[in-house]
């Protein structure tokens, strides 16, 4: 739901948390919290550290802030990448484990913003989800075991028996197509 | 170190924006992207396209808890913390080591220098320790014990393996390290050192044992000197 500067791009909000200001700070993560979480949980599987990743890459986007620029990318896919980072960084190291972490999924709970707000989220998962499903399969498949699975290209390459080269290609490929078929649509989901 | 030419770089682009790069090849492909501006490009391109793939993903609302440690750590924070002064200092979130977080800010930025290498370097090393002590405390069979004296939580397993996972503590001062005990009773036995803010005690804690930490000298101490930094009952 959005809340104070509701008006506001991003990007601006983004640069005023980023000179200090709380309350952008908050409005940044009511806007991102919730995805920032459901990714981080859809990586880590595990509520806690998914908590850890979101609260470390926000408190990253309020003291780092100011290395953002604009003309590299949306404020959006920066607060994400941090995210995700954080995410496989937790990821790899719980994998690394002889304990195995057991995945509870997340209680169904979702987000409890107005029914419009989730109506454009659906929307974009929609698009996204199609989008996916238009690329080759062995694309789609590097894609989503890398992104959503935590897994390096070296783990990816050694789970389904192919040459690092061929996933190092797969993944670029896979990441071109995916961005023209988003930007073929009603603009880019990012 | 590793080097590696523009051509054979450039393939690293999607891997790097999947964040499924690690090791060598990362630092690698984060050292000529310093000097790449067609690379960065190519990057900045692709990770809008891997954010994407995050809008694939079912929104969960956080706990409400989250927003206001996330603000009051922010508050606490105050004014930007220098990258690399004092790498404990960047980031109070327990799980997180510095230059674990210095790494997050430098590869989303895609940048990098030596001296970030290197701390994360150490920190690797630092890392292998904290590994054993993150299961414990990431077993879902795990209790989450509050403990008084420092923010974070005491994690014992049903079986007794337990671990400390700290938040806001500073480093031990020079020459000192951190000591954890469990009480038998009254008596309290030394359960292993510790420089982080994540140790995997090395004594099990029997249900109602209390758990304190002290300083103590480097190399750790038989037995108890000076007050708890903090302490809780499990």
């Amino acid at each position: 739901m959005k809340r104070v500067s509701a008006d506001s791009a991003d990007e601006d909000v983004l640069v005023r948390a980023a000179a200090g200001d709380e309350t952008a700070l908050a409005e940044l993560y009511d806007r991102f919290g919730a995805v920032a979480y459901g990714l981080a949980l859809r990586v880590l599987r595990d509520r806690a550290l998914a908590e850890d990743a979101v609260q470390e890459a926000f408190i990253a986007v309020w003291r780092q802030g100011d290395r953002y620029s604009p003309a590299r990318g949306s404020a959006r896919t920066w607060i994400l990448t941090l995210v995700h980072r954080r995410a496989v960084d937790l990821v790899r190291r719980q994998e690394r484990q002889p304990t195995a972490v057991a995945e509870p999924e997340p209680s169904g709970a979702s987000g409890e913003g107005g029914a419009d707000d989730a109506a454009v989220v659906r929307d974009e998962r929609a698009r996204v989800q199609a989008a996916l499903a238009q690329l080759p399969r062995d694309q789609r498949v590097a894609l989503e075991l890398a992104y959503y699975g935590g897994l390096t290209q070296s783990e990816l390459a050694a789970r389904l028996g192919e040459p690092v080269g061929t996933i190092k290609s797969r993944m670029f490929h896979g990441l071109r197509r995916l961005r023209t078929i988003l930007a073929a649509g009603e603009g880019i989901a990012v | 170190m590793t080097t590696i030419d523009h051509e054979a770089a450039r393939e690293l682009a999607g891997p790097y924006a999947l964040d499924a790069l690690d090791g060598d090849a990362l630092r690698a492909f984060e050292r000529h992207l310093e000097g790449c501006g067609e690379c960065r490009a190519e990057v900045d391109e692709l990770r809008e396209a891997a954010a994407a793939l995050a809008a694939g993903v079912e929104p969960v609302e956080p706990p409400p808890a989250l927003r206001g440690r996330i603000l009051g750590e922010a508050r606490r924070g105050g004014d930007v913390v220098p990258l690399r002064r004092k790498p404990v200092a960047i980031s109070r979130s327990l799980l997180t080591a510095t230059a674990a977080a210095a790494a997050v800010v430098a590869v989303g930025l895609g940048i990098w220098s030596g001296s970030l290498s290197r701390s994360l370097d150490r920190e690797r090393s630092a890392r292998a320790a904290e590994r054993s002590a993150l299961a414990v405390a990431a077993d879902p069979s795990a209790r989450r014990v509050p403990v008084s004296g420092a923010r974070g939580a005491l994690y014992v397993t049903r079986s007794g393996r337990a671990a400390l996972a700290l938040v806001d503590l500073d480093p031990p001062p020079d020459g000192k390290t951190y000591e954890a005990w469990v009480f038998e009773g009254e008596t309290p036995r030394p359960a292993g050192t510790f420089d982080g803010r994540v140790a995997l005690l090395t004594r099990r804690v029997p249900a109602g044992a209390k758990v304190a930490v002290t300083v103590a000298p480097a190399g750790g101490v038989a037995s108890p000197t000076g007050r708890a930094v903090l302490q809780t009952q499990a």
